[in-house]
């Protein structure tokens, strides 16, 4: 039995005991039931074991040689490629998928920049206070789930930072608030004790809550009587104490905050409310912690900052990065791309309708290891190993804390990793005579 | 007979039980729709909307229509519709701003009889559009 | 293999106490030979009237580790900043320190939690040799032994994070300021033991000094002294030397003459003393030989990014009219960290008084081996800026001249105006290159040119015979600007204008020469508190690594 790392999602849990002769896994102890079925992913009926080609309008089977050879010959055709996803994929990945972009004059983002990589977009803007796990659960007295549902994204998180005992927190669970913001009684609700505080909030209108919090900053008492957002007054009175008189509180902050409401930033207005907070709070500080789901979304960010000095959308022109303003909504939208390339993610599932029909109208490069309703669409698929199970790599936790994935097996039918994938694809290119 | 039209705020999630990649992994057509070609509406709107009546849900927004089944849950507050991310979803999402708008959007909900979209006809729905 | 040699040059070498004298060095397989084992496939490069040097070592830097990126995020929205530090990317930093004749740079304040994030960069970062300093003095797992010294415990488990990390050394940088957690608390004095710790700030560095001893490191304890840039920094300052010096330790690598003779390094010097009275500290340097520092060089760059965990400068900082954002972390009970951008002004008196900290220690304290020339690269000065301090340390009227630019009232009451001493340029060699060599640990190897180090080398097209170092200000800062050749384990790395970036350069790290019977049982105590209040296990902070990547240097 092993201590491995689990990359079933963000957390990347590293308590997880496999048991395992190096081909087959025989048991997990530990990971969530996400965490398992990562695992049991190896096996799904619906894994990808052999490269496939479309040929008439079917997906059939193909030699990896074709496979590449095709993959090549499209690249080469292609003015305007975009490669996009790699969240599931390994910082190691991620540099080669950046090389590739660099090589073919490409577009290249992950999934990060239509997620939490916002946040971090925004706090160029407004600055930023982060926090990690392990401050968390020695320190955090006040954990708030701001429109995310924890107990279902990152099952093990609230075991790790609510039901924990941290150095400063001996007494674990009694001494830590739970505040969750959400318009649904989402499966979070759940975990709450008595002390804790649900706050349903009128869909869409946390930002008017934000914007009264900012008020209530500056001048007591500015809470309408009949409450804001679907809050009354009393549970916004309670709201406030917690993030005034907190010693150490963190804002968990999900998808739910992600979009904008009513025109105005919802991201920038709670980063400059924490930031209020954090000037006038006398005991301690509040904190803000982000949600990624996919298990690497933040390695993408990392790796092309060191790399280019840009967090994501990176447009490549003569080989040079170039000036953009462009991300990967508005390069389909303006269809301004004539070949795709997707790394472990699935844009038709994820996508508009809009979106999708404009990525089919071109041909669609798939590196993935399961079947997907991209992969419906696409011209070329070429498996790949899963990280964390069949290969090793790096990738950031949630909370940008750097973490090694290891390889357990072996993958079936010699399947190439994703790193491996793309430095084929740029070998080839290179060898051919690039584009 | 009498049309009862809503107006409901759609609000697209992750569910670790609704959830497109695990089905894609493990499932096969019947279960991806069982388990993403859903909406759920708290049971009031479910049964103002008297969803026993008809077997599926229409909904409509801005950028499209899709029929699926609807699903009582009191977690749900009243006047939201609230479903997984998956291709269905996807059909009445959009952009706006070159921003995904997923989230917190006005719909219009009724009940209809018409059959739910099965992956196919969505594929081909994209293919052709 | 591969053989070099570098004809008829003017070498200067001061470890081997060459000043200027015409040689020829000879490189095979990377590493400088008497003679080579055959004469075939000799490459040669005629020196004849050029000098030559020791590549550059830079002993205090930040430029891999998270902070660097948030600097970078911060600056993706700056024009300013990406144009004059081009994004501040790896493969430009590289660029631009070899340009400037650097083959080792030295990453000073990592992490133990972020190690692999700099250890990912290096193995990006293209052909300079590096190494990176562990940040230890916010370390929970070491509370017991800050209060009650223990030696062999910490030592025992101070060695082992390195070797888990391949960390090659340590920091000490405001001890467990962090544990306030309420940003506004400051604290006011070091000897005050903390509200969740039983011991003081002041026992950390004094614990620290003792380990890194123990240990056997090669370089010495790493010093930042809380305060930095603030008045309150004056009085730490002294408090932390004159207790270190209470101490009465001799260096453990004072054995061998090239190794390291100093117990403390403190990391740029010129940042304590605000007032610009710097007597103090030239004395205590003049009478303690077992004490080095790094000077701290301002460039006066357009905009310098800013990496710190001085909670009071950054307070100070954000206490300005129209601030600069601050991307704020808190690493795992490790500490915090602040990243953020500043514009240092010539006409602003207190920058001019941090610049002219540099010169007035670099002027007076009497042994050159007892300073390092850094610019504590990115936060006080580009890379590029160094020809130009170059000048201003061998050249007087050089000095005079920058002057003319300051802000009048500090012109008027700083002495430097009257100080006309010159270093001369192997003094600058020395500061440079072989002094920051051999405080490292890494004296045998860099800043070397004797038999058996490695064959790292600069090629100035000047003939320092001919010229006045202190007249011909032009001709020495051009010779450093455009340095000809800059050469690498004996291959060209750069030759005029063309950088050959294909090469990969080594990760310096030591665990030191500790030795304990009951390892395993202070391991596994260890191991139970990170279990019990870490988010990871302890064993998780094991890097991966390759051994191509790596050296280890004990
Ligand atoms: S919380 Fe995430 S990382 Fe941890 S076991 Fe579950 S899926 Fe894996």
């Amino acid at each position: 039995m092993k201590r491995s790392v689990c990359s079933g999602c963000s957390l990347l849990c590293d308590d997880i005991m496999v048991k395992s002769d190096g081909i087959y896994i025989d048991e997990v102890f530990g990971a969530c039931l996400k965490g398992k079925e990562k695992f049991d992913q190896v096996t799904s009926q619906n894994r990808i074991l052999s490269p496939l080609i479309r040929k008439d309008d079917t997906l059939q089977k193909a030699s990896w040689d074709e496979a590449l050879q095709r993959t090549v010959d499209l690249i080469k055709k292609s003015k305007k490629p975009l490669i996009y996803g790699l969240s599931n994929s390994s910082c190691e990945a991620q540099l080669k998928g950046i090389e590739l972009a660099k090589l073919i004059n490409g577009f290249i983002d992950s999934n990060a920049s239509i997620c939490q990589g916002k946040v971090l977009d925004n706090a160029v803007n407004s600055g930023i206070t982060l926090t990690t796990i392990t401050e968390i659960i020695n320190k955090a007295d006040l954990i708030l789930l701001w429109g995310s549902n924890a107990a279902e994204s990152i099952p093990r998180l609230l075991n790790k930072v609510l039901f924990s005992r941290g150095k400063f927190r001996m007494t674990g669970r009694e001494i830590k608030t739970l505040i969750i913001i959400d318009p649904v009684k989402t499966a979070s609700f759940n975990t709450m004790g008595v002390r804790d505080v649900a706050l349903r909030i009128t869909p869409g209108k946390d930002i008017e809550l934000i914007k009264v919090l900012k008020e209530e900053c500056c001048a007591a008492d500015s809470i309408p009587s009949e409450g804001v957002a679907g809050l009354d007054k009393d549970d916004m009175k309670r709201l406030l104490q917690h993030l005034s008189g907190a010693e150490y509180g963190v804002i968990f902050v999900g998808q739910g905050l992600l979009t904008p409401q009513k025109n105005s930033n919802l991201i920038n207005e709670l980063l400059e409310l924490v930031q209020m907070i954090n000037i006038k709070q006398e005991r301690g500080r509040i904190t803000l912690a982000m949600m990624g789901g996919h298990f690497n979304m933040n390695g993408f960010d990392h790796v092309a900052l060191s790399m280019y000095g840009k967090r994501g959308n990176l447009h490549f022109k003569d080989n040079q990065i170039l000036e953009t303003d462009e991300n990967i909504i508005s390069k389909i939208e303006n269809e301004d791309f004539d070949c795709s390339i997707f790394i472990g993610t699935d844009p038709i599932s994820h996508f508009p309708m809009s979106l999708s029909s404009k990525l089919a109208k071109k041909p669609i490069i798939l590196i993935d290891n399961r079947n997907s309703a991209t992969l419906q669409l696409a011209s070329i698929v070429l498996p790949t190993t899963i990280t964390g199970i069949e290969c090793s790599g790096l990738a950031y936790r949630l909370d940008h804390i750097p973490i090694e994935l290891k390889k357990i097996i072996n993958p079936p039918s010699k399947i190439p990793t994703d790193e491996e994938i793309l430095n084929q694809i740029i070998q080839k290119l290179k060898s051919d005579g690039g584009n | 007979m009498e049309v009862i039209k809503t107006d409901f705020i759609l609000n697209t999630v992750r569910r670790m039980e609704n959830d497109q990649s695990k089905e894609f992994s493990f499932g096969d057509k019947k279960s991806l729709v069982e388990k993403l070609a859903i909406a759920f509406i708290n049971p009031k709107d479910f049964d103002k909307l008297n969803l026993s009546s008809k077997p599926n849900l229409k909904i409509s927004s801005n950028f499209g229509i899709i029929i699926v089944k609807g699903i009582a849950d009191e977690d749900v507050p009243e006047g939201t519709v609230l479903m997984p991310i998956s291709i269905w979803s996807n059909q009445i999402t959009g952009v706006e701003n070159s921003e995904l708008r997923y989230k917190n959007m006005r719909v219009d909900v009724d009940i209809t009889e018409e059959k739910i979209n099965d992956l196919n006809s969505l594929i081909n729905k994209i293919k052709e559009a | 293999m591969s053989k070099l040699i570098v004809k008829n040059g003017i070498v200067f070498d001061p470890i081997n106490k060459i000043e200027g004298e015409i040689k020829d060095i000879l490189i095979e397989n990377g590493k400088i030979v008497e003679r080579f084992s055959n004469q075939s496939d000799i490459k040669e490069i005629n020196a004849k009237n050029k000098t030559v040097i020791p590549s550059a070592i830079d002993i205090h830097s930040h430029i891999a580790s998270q902070q660097t990126n948030w600097l970078r995020l911060l600056g993706s929205k700056h024009k300013s900043f990406q144009e004059y530090w081009n994004n501040l990317s790896l493969e430009y930093i590289a660029k631009a320190y070899i340009s400037n004749g650097y083959t080792f740079i030295l990453e000073a304040n990592v992490y133990p939690s972020l190690s692999k994030q700099t250890m990912f960069n290096f193995t990006q970062l293209p052909v300079l040799d590096k190494a990176m300093l562990l940040n230890v003095s916010n370390i929970w797992a070491l509370e017991l032994e800050y209060q009650r010294e223990m030696v062999n415990e910490a030592s025992t488990f101070l060695s082992d994070l390195l070797l888990k990390t391949k960390g090659f050394g340590f920091k000490v940088y405001n001890p467990f300021e962090a544990e306030n957690w309420n940003f506004q608390k400051l604290r006011n004095d070091l000897t005050n033991k903390g509200r969740l710790f039983n011991f003081s700030p002041i026992d950390v560095y004094e614990k620290m000094t003792k380990y890194n001893e123990a240990l056997g490191l090669p370089h010495s304890v790493h010093v930042h002294v809380e305060g930095y840039e603030q008045s309150y920094a004056e009085e730490n300052l002294k408090l932390i030397l004159h207790k270190i010096k209470s101490l009465n330790l001799i260096s453990s690598k004072s054995n061998l003459n090239i190794n390291r003779s100093q117990i403390f390094h403190l990391a740029h010097a010129s940042s304590y003393n605000i007032d610009g009275d710097n007597s103090g500290l030239i004395k205590f340097y003049n009478d303690n030989q077992e004490f080095d520092l790094d000077l701290g060089f301002m460039g006066f760059d357009p905009i310098n990014p800013l990496i710190t965990s001085d909670r009071r400068l950054i307070n100070s900082l954000i206490a300005a009219e129209s601030p600069f954002k601050v991307i704020t972390t808190a690493v795992e009970s490790e500490g915090d960290t602040f990243s953020t951008l500043r514009i240092f002004n010539k006409q602003n008196e207190t920058d001019c008084i941090l610049w002219a900290n540099s010169l007035d220690l670099a002027l007076n304290i009497k042994n050159m081996w007892q300073m390092q020339l850094s610019i504590n690269f990115p936060n006080y000065s580009h890379i590029n800026k160094i020809p130009e301090i170059a000048t201003l340390l061998l050249s007087s009227n050089a000095r005079k001249k920058f002057l003319e630019n300051l802000n009048k009232e500090f012109v008027r009451n700083n002495k430097l105006i009257n100080n006309n001493k010159e270093l001369t340029f192997y003094d600058f060699i020395i500061l440079t290159r072989s002094s920051p060599a051999k405080s490292l640990g890494i004296g045998t190897v860099k800043g070397n040119l004797g038999k058996n180090a490695d064959g790292d080398l600069n090629i100035l097209n000047i003939n320092i015979d001919e010229i006045d170092t202190s007249k011909d200000i032009e001709k020495i800062k051009n010779s450093l600007k455009s340095i000809e050749y800059v050469i690498k384990e004996g291959k060209i790395i750069k030759k005029d204008d063309s950088i050959d970036i294909t090469p990969n350069g080594k990760i310096f790290w030591s665990s030191g020469t500790f030795e304990y019977e009951d390892k395993k049982l202070i391991m596994n105590r260890k191991k139970d508190f990170y279990q019990k209040y870490y988010s990871i296990f302890y064993d998780s902070l094991n890097t991966s690594i390759g051994n191509e990547f790596l050296r280890e240097f004990n």
